[in-house]
């Protein structure tokens, strides 16, 4: 019998069962998280009589409609946005450049990119303030200073991402035949690569956003109200509510980067956010 | 043909100076900052504070921290590995690969309190996973795993150590030809074989390479561990409390010397990660 | 040609640069940034109401550190700004004694710096230590009595209450209600205190009231270190937080707090169906304050002042007693007439009152230093 015949029978069901309890290690959590946030019975006194009792989402709708809740959201998008605004301003010339021009400049720039994860984020906190708490102390009161740190910090993968949508567009023998063909620079970065581009930096958009809607190290040093350092607040006074919102928040950047996934897919892209 | 004229050349320092300006007011100025501030205790040039920070319960921080970290990167690479292999060689179902790269990519990304919670609600003492188990008879504390424990928090960090694998390795593991498979297979070698001779030292170096970009990720996770073990002997813990926590004062010394060797940790593993990805480029774009 | 390339990141950066230099409607704070050191109480009024006018001119008073369900500051907020039309934003409502003069010296020279604070009196001498408070003695200052108030009007502890532990009897079978009891095999992994001794004030009292069960007292609180240090090797101490969210889940079912921070969450837990006993141990009571203070140099002195004014006024001692603190002029509210039995349901017995006795200055920064160089060894990293 051909060996490959056989195999491929036990390596279904090896396959699917490890798949299997590779999902299962990745729901129960979010399930567990849902069941304490919409059910207002303590797992303690969970029995099986009570599975269905008293199940209800008003705690997120509360949630929802908290004015701290819905200003540090706005405040958090803003912050999303001027640090994605950003990091395409210093990294997509940059990534065009080294494409085009200098392919050899890749891993260096690949790996300089990478340097922000490898400086634990209070300290970077801390040289940061000090530095500027002495020359431009108006600097650190603004919440929108949050921007230049998170895109310090989603550097790594936005790089990576726009990298890997120029490569797959071929920029380079996009770049030559559209300068051979007489077109003027300004032409060729924007109407020839920056279009075939959107879909990696929509991309590199969205898992700034996802990033942004998680991260709570840089806030609460800085002690700024975006949207995850008020859930955590929220979460003083009402822990369900909060978790539902959290839950909430996952659902929906989830969703967007599926979307996102999907229009990329179309495109003939395939995203190596931090890729080999 | 204008293909090299005079603007484009100009280009690539104008391009780079934005960048290198940023990257230098945010991120090596602040850190030239800290690493003199932790060579210079108290004002004058010593190793005073860099050699404290490694012992007593520092040195206890940095060898949970690393165990933690491995821990989390070995377990997390070799179960994103296999999820990428078991997905690139099933064509079928269509949806599953576009649905797992969008699920990878938010999952990677979480982590902090909601992760913390969502953990404490199933593994937690009183969580759905404990209890269920304890209907069953079986007592998870007897096996070490509780949510605030060792176990416990290495299960909670494979929650993005192993999205993050996956997305790394993915690439990679396309560059693996089936057509290579099938040929070994014909040449009469067992699935074993193939692994060993061909299919393991192509995947090493990418794999090596994600799990210490994985080791990088967890070394520095703060959030997810401070609500569930805040006082735990663990180096960012340690860190917080030194720079911002505690008031001991005069101790920031100590904790600019541990960042400092936390980067230097860390560089070392960037660089040995870059230089594996150069090998492993070998086999991706050919 | 290129030039236009490069617009866009100098426009991006001016807008950041300038955008950074004014504050974002979340702040809504009005008054000229912290340069009033030359404002003292007698430029704000010498009466309430003098006072409260000058707060409002003002327009807002940085507030930090101010959970809801702690002495009820809910209520005492609340009156707060129903009275006097004050925003009185709380950052950081959970933060430790220690965070919150992190806080002073992090957010000094901007308008959203802490104009008061309350923190624990293990943590009044660093404060003074490094000018982070200055003296203001409010218009009562003579009925609070001498124990709860600095002599030179550096803080006033306008609150106090009793360790106790609170117990969720529906998952607990026997209450434990002496610290003997909670080193029972029975409670492994189930004894919570609220936060780290060396950053909160709320653990640092139930370090010395284990001491005072343990053969210690206020001038040997070794005890205390080493008895947690016990519960930690016998697992019976967790090393989670106390927080409402754990509390609710069940995941702290024995939590050692103030008494004061018990009856908020009591009733939260009791909707979601537990059962709370709180007790107080008999074998060791200690019974402490906060120490509320103004910041030195703050953005809105006066109405820093007219905070003090309210938390030691009778809507602020009110306030405290329907959270089940006892308030600093609770014999001048007594003598008044002003509280009803209703009132005291929450406050522990009078009995267990009388036996509260305040720890010296001395005492507590002694306490400091032991358990700054002992709690890690011992207890943390044990």
């Amino acid at each position: 019998m051909d060996p490959l015949m056989t195999a491929s029978r036990k390596g279904f069901v090896l396959r699917w069962g490890f798949l299997i309890l590779v999902a299962a290690y990745f729901v129960v959590p979010m399930l567990a998280m849902a069941r304490f946030a919409f059910q207002n019975v303590p797992t303690a006194l969970l029995t099986r009589d009570n599975v269905f009792a008293d199940w209800s989402i008003s705690g997120l709708l509360t949630a929802l409609s908290n004015p701290k809740i819905v200003s540090s959201a706005s405040i958090s998008f803003w912050i999303a946005v001027f640090a994605i605004a950003l990091n395409f301003a210093l990294l997509v010339p940059l990534a065009i450049v080294t494409e085009v021009r200098s392919p050899r400049l890749r891993p260096a720039l690949t790996a300089l990119t990478l340097v922000p994860w490898v400086v634990p984020p209070i300290a970077l906190v801390v040289g940061v303030a000090t530095t500027f708490r002495a020359a431009a102390p108006w600097f650190l009161g603004n919440t929108l200073c949050l921007v230049p740190f998170y895109a310090l910090w989603a550097m790594p993968f936005t790089y990576r991402v726009l990298d890997a949508g120029l490569q797959a567009i071929n920029a380079r023998t996009l770049y030559e035949a559209a300068r051979g063909l007489g077109a003027s620079l300004w032409t060729v970065i924007f109407r020839v690569l920056l279009p075939n581009m959107r879909a990696a930096m929509v991309a590199a958009a969205m898992l700034t956003v996802a990033l942004v809607l998680g991260e709570y190290a840089f806030a609460s040093l800085l002690l700024k109200s975006t949207l995850p350092t008020e859930m955590v607040v929220y979460e003083g006074r009402d822990p369900r509510g909060a978790l539902a919102l959290a839950l909430f928040v996952m659902v929906i950047t989830a969703l967007c980067l599926g979307v996102v996934v999907r229009l990329i897919r179309r495109r003939g892209v395939s995203i190596t956010v931090t890729g080999f | 043909m204008r293909v090299l004229s005079r603007p484009e050349s100009r280009l690539g320092i104008l391009v780079s100076l934005p960048f290198a300006a940023f990257i230098g007011l945010f991120l090596i100025y602040p850190v030239t900052v800290v690493v003199i501030k932790a060579l210079t205790p108290d004002g004058h040039l010593s190793a005073d504070a860099l050699s404290r920070a490694l012992s007593g319960t520092y040195r206890r921080g940095f060898i949970n921290s690393i165990e933690l970290s491995l821990a989390s990167a070995v377990l997390g690479g070799l179960i994103g590995v296999v999820l990428a292999l078991v997905v690139a060689t099933m064509s079928r179902p269509r949806w599953l690969h576009p649905a797992l790269e969008s699920w990878s990519a938010v999952a990677s990304q979480l982590g902090g309190v909601p992760l913390a919670f969502a953990f404490i609600a199933t593994i937690g003492t009183q969580g759905l996973v404990t209890r269920a188990l304890a209907e069953m008879g079986l007592d998870l504390r007897d096996y070490g795993v509780t949510v605030t424990g060792f176990w416990g928090i290495v299960l909670v960090y494979l929650y993005f150590q192993i999205p993050l694998m996956f997305l790394v390795m993915t690439p990679a593991v396309q560059g693996l030809r089936q057509s290579w498979r099938e040929a070994a297979a014909i040449l009469g070698a067992s699935p074993l074989r193939y692994w060993l001779s061909v299919g393991g030292p192509i995947l090493a170096p990418s794999v090596l390479g994600g799990i210490i970009l994985l080791f990088i990720n967890s070394f520095t996770a703060y959030a997810t561990v401070f609500v569930l073990n805040p006082g735990g002997a663990l180096v960012p813990l340690q860190i917080r409390f030194l720079l911002q926590g505690n008031i001991i004062t005069g101790e920031e010394d100590l904790g600019n010397a541990i960042v400092v060797w936390v980067i230097a940790l860390l560089l070392l593993s960037l660089i040995i990660m870059t230089a594996l990805q150069r090998r492993a480029l070998k086999w991706i774009h050919s | 040609m290129l030039k236009s390339r490069h617009i866009l990141p100098i426009v991006l950066a001016s807008t950041l640069l300038g955008g950074c230099s004014t504050s974002t409607s979340s702040e809504k704070t009005s008054a000229p940034a912290g340069n009033s050191a030359s404002a003292s109480a007698a430029s704000c009024g010498t009466t309430v109401d003098q006072i409260a006018t000058a707060a409002k001119k003002e327009g807002n008073v940085n507030l930090i550190a101010l959970p809801d369900n702690w002495a009820n500051y809910a209520g005492i907020l609340k009156s707060f700004r129903d009275t006097y039309g004050l925003e009185a934003p709380v950052a950081n409502p959970d933060a430790s004694s220690a965070d919150e003069l992190t806080a002073i010296k992090t957010l000094a020279g901007q308008p959203s710096k802490p104009d008061a604070i309350d923190i624990g009196p293990s943590f009044v001498g660093q404060a003074m230590t490094e000018k982070l408070i200055e003296p203001y003695k409010s218009t009562n200052w003579a009925e609070i009595p001498s124990n709860l108030k600095d002599p030179d009007g550096n803080w006033v502890g306008s609150y106090y209450g009793i360790m106790s532990i609170a117990t969720n009897t529906k998952l607990v079978s026997s209450t434990p209600t002496t610290w003997a009891d909670l080193k029972k095999p029975d409670y492994e992994g189930m004894v919570t205190i609220n936060g780290d001794p060396r950053e909160a004030e709320a653990a640092v009292g139930a370090v010395v009231a284990a001491a005072l069960a343990n053969g210690g007292s206020y001038d040997d609180i070794m005890p205390g270190i080493k008895y947690f240090a016990e519960l930690k090797k016998s697992g019976n101490l967790q090393t989670m937080d106390v927080t409402p969210a754990a509390l609710l889940s069940g995941d702290v079912p024995i939590a050692l707090d103030w008494s004061y921070n018990f009856p908020a969450i009591k009733k939260q837990m009791q909707d979601a169906g537990f059962t709370v006993a709180v007790t107080i141990p008999t074998d060791g009571l200690y019974g402490s304050y906060y120490s509320q203070s103004v910041v030195s140099d703050p953005v809105h002195p006066c109405a820093a002042r007219l905070w003090i004014e309210h938390i030691t006024g009778n809507d602020g001692a009110l306030g405290y007693l329907a959270g089940g603190a006892i308030p600093a002029r609770y014999a001048a509210l007594e003598k008044a007439g002003l509280i009803g039995d209703e009132l005291k349901k929450d406050l522990p017995s009078a009995e267990q009152i009388s036996k509260i006795n305040f720890p010296t200055a001395d005492q507590i920064s002694m306490w400091k230093k032991v358990i700054t160089e002992n709690w890690g060894p011992m207890v943390a990293d044990a």
